[in-house]
């Protein structure tokens, strides 16, 4: 490693060791990444700021080439990191508007425990043997439902009774699963995750584009936060729903400042609504659980509060909440979209069905979705009682003692979960994703006239339309991208590309850029986001240099950032133990980030 | 207390279920105590018909106490403890037993 460094005379910056404010560089960090003398393409490099609440990293170019300007200064570190490789990790001070070099020799992995750590979790996945596709198939939809399955924190090797102990625990969350997955999944991770490592031969391919693009995190909060969703507000900030902790983070991403805003108390216990469940759900400890948000004209946020079965408004200007009562008899306000005439439209995820909201009389309809079936009848009709019922016996999930997922084996099935929910931009229709049951569906704004349709790929979650009036879906079941054409209702469907053959991914969410066209996609089993190209249907895969980065709703900022939250379940199972709001420029080299 | 009172709800939930499930033994104790009309007094037969009643519908709960009856359980290969099952019968049956004779009074007092 050769190390050398300009100081400017702004070096009084670098003391402080903090995040510059707006529009300021810190110092610029460039060299050339080889391993044996020959350049290591496509390595992350990147540096934490002094205080490790920034993260910023760049991709080596085919030369092995890197230039990182960070917008923080003072003694930060800086690590390189490339697949089969060891991290290579030095400090340095670093002046305001300094240029360092800092050129590295990589070395490669050889031992075979640390190498199989370095692995993303989809790789230590594939040491498990399934005894039934359809028990693979569940866990896949159940297991990953919001978090990895396969990282450091969850590989560690348990016995049967233990991994029984822990799937309960998640059933109290709400995951679904008959007694007999439950036998087979639990037996199949006894077996697999023995604690030997893995050998796995993943592939990375090297795209040009990485080298033109730079990523950017924000670490926030604590080991129990849980940033479902992130926005970008009108003035550039990026907003957080924190699941967590009933909180509506703010950051500028220009300054770093960063502020929490509490949602105000109401009259519920822990849990809200979901008092009788396992609790805290997750890492939820409050009783909002705020969940998705989206911006209005006026510039107020309405946030979708899952757990309290209310819908808020929150003004940043004057940093007002305000509630708004769904009615506890309609679950789990869960994503939340505005149309054309800033009609609030959200699914209600555990009531199978759909709120419209007019923020101008306030008041707030609710669309009964279709059943599709006696099972899922039964749960739209009795569920919400159930939970009732069981909140009169706090955090003992009674609700799984007399649900037909359990006793009549019908399992996630009968449990529609109306998931992501998008507005056309060509007729104002409202669509919505049935993630358990693999449908989409249409609602006429004026008459609520509804129509629904199957999907090819399972797991339909949070789907979003081109300008064009396409429908884009990520198939989170079947690690894939689904195209529906609203003119002549035809899927077409691209399959996501994977490491190895035998690994998956779990497409979560989506976004189109509206300028470019292009699909942006989340991957979440190997740390990786998607741009996917319609015209000429290729992906370009850019590997996120965090470990166990699981990334929720998919948003553009005005700076050409692609942002996202990253919040795995727990946070404390992310390579940090935090989580962070996380914005990935993708012509970073030639804008100005 | 509060797992006791939990259980109770559960059972009361799960009741439809559980004699739904139970139908048929419910059917075949109906008929034994009718067959054994001329053969048993009318407490033994009451307390045979209830026994086969409570075969069919005594719930053995698992690990989320969820209720099935037993031989459900047993049919499905789960596993069920035999102490637990044993004293589930034998509730069922007292359960029974009970309601049955309050029916009767409750016939007897309607004339």
């Amino acid at each position: 490693m050769k190390l050398g460094s300009r100081p400017s005379i702004l070096g009084l910056a670098a003391i402080l060791g903090t995040a510059l404010s707006s529009g300021a560089t810190g110092g610029t960090v460039s060299g050339r990444v080889t391993s044996d003398g020959k350049p290591v393409t496509g390595a992350m490099v990147s540096a934490f700021a002094a205080d490790n609440k920034q993260h910023d990293t760049v991709y080596s170019d085919a030369d092995g080439r890197y230039r990182l300007t960070v917008d923080f200064a003072g003694k930060i570190k800086v690590r390189t990191r490339a697949p089969y490789f060891k991290d290579a990790v030095n400090e340095l001070d670093l002046p305001v508007e300094a240029v360092s070099t800092l050129d590295y020799q990589l070395t490669k992995q050889t031992d075979a425990a640390a190498l199989s750590d370095s692995l993303t979790a989809s790789a230590h996945l594939t040491a498990l043997s399934w005894p039934l596709p359809e028990t693979r198939a569940a866990f896949i939809s159940q297991c990953n439902y919001c978090h990895q399955v396969g990282n450091e924190l969850t590989r560690v090797p348990r016995d049967q009774d233990a991994w029984k102990e822990t799937v309960r625990r998640m059933e109290g969350y709400l995951a679904i699963l008959t007694n007999r997955e439950v036998e087979d999944i639990t037996k199949t991770l006894a077996t697999g995750f023995d604690g030997k490592p893995v050998a796995v031969a993943e592939q990375h391919p090297w795209n040009s584009e990485l080298a033109k693009a730079k990523v950017k995190e924000w670490v926030v909060g604590d080991g129990m936060t849980f940033i479902h969703d992130a926005d970008v507000g009108e003035d550039g900030h990026l907003y957080g729903a924190d699941e967590g902790h009933d909180i509506i983070w703010d950051l500028d991403p220009h300054s770093g400042r960063l502020e929490e805003h509490r949602l105000p108390d109401i009259d519920l216990p822990e849990g809200g609504v979901f008092s009788g469940f396992q609790l805290p759900i997750g890492v939820f400890t409050g009783k909002h659980g705020p969940h998705s948000l989206a911006q209005a004209k006026d510039g107020r946020f309405y946030i979708t509060d899952a757990l309290s079965s209310t819908l808020a408004s929150y003004d940043p200007s004057t940093k007002a909440f305000k509630l708004y009562d769904v009615g506890r008899t309609h679950l789990y306000p869960h994503t939340v979209r505005i149309d054309g005439d800033g009609i609030v439209w959200f699914t209600l995820a555990a009531s199978n069905e759909v709120a419209r909201f007019d923020p101008k009389t306030e008041k707030m309809t609710i669309i009964s979705l279709p059943h599709g079936g006696f099972w899922r009848a039964v749960t739209d009709l009795a569920f919400p009682y159930v939970i009732k019922i069981a909140s009169f016996f706090p955090q003992r999930g009674m609700h799984l003692a007399v649900s037909h997922t359990k006793w009549a084996e019908q399992g996630r099935d009968a449990f529609n979960l109306p998931y992501g929910i998008d507005v056309n931009p060509i007729d104002g229709s409202i669509w919505y994703a049935k993630l358990n049951v693999n449908k989409i569906g249409r609602i006429d704004p004026k008459t609520y006239a509804i129509r629904e349709f199957d999907t090819p790929q399972k797991g339909p979650r949070r789907l979003r339309f081109d300008k064009q009036g396409n429908l884009w879906i990520p198939a989170f079941d079947d690690g894939a991208l689904m195209k529906f054409d609203t003119r002549t209702e035809t899927f077409e469907s691209f399959k996501l590309p994977l490491l190895a053959a035998n690994e998956y991914e779990v497409p979560y969410a989506l976004n189109i850029h509206p300028e470019t066209g292009e699909v942006w996609i989340t991957s979440n089993m190997t740390d990786r986001i998607f741009r996917f190209q319609p015209s000429t249907k290729t992906f370009v895969s850019y590997p996120l240099p965090t470990r166990v980065t699981w990334l929720r709703d998919l948003v553009f900022a005005k700076d050409g950032g692609v942002c996202s939250s990253s919040s795995n379940l727990p946070a404390y199972g992310i390579e940090g133990g935090l989580a962070s709001f996380i914005c990935l420029y993708p012509d970073s080299q030639t804008g100005t980030n | 207390m509060q797992t006791f009172n939990m259980y109770v709800v559960i059972t009361a939930l799960m009741s439809a279920v559980l004699i739904g499930l139970g139908a048929p033994f419910i059917a075949m104790a109906v008929l034994v105590y009718r067959a054994t009309a001329a053969r048993l007094t009318g407490t033994r037969r009451l307390a045979l018909a209830c026994a086969i009643a409570a075969l069919g519908v005594a719930p053995s709960y698992d690990a989320y106490a969820g209720p099935l009856p037993i031989y459900v359980r047993l049919l499905r290969g789960e596993p069920v403890t035999f102490a637990a099952a044993a004293l589930s019968l034998i509730a069922t049956w007292i359960a029974l037993l009970t309601l049955a004779h309050l029916v009767g009074r409750w016939r007897l007092a309607r004339g």
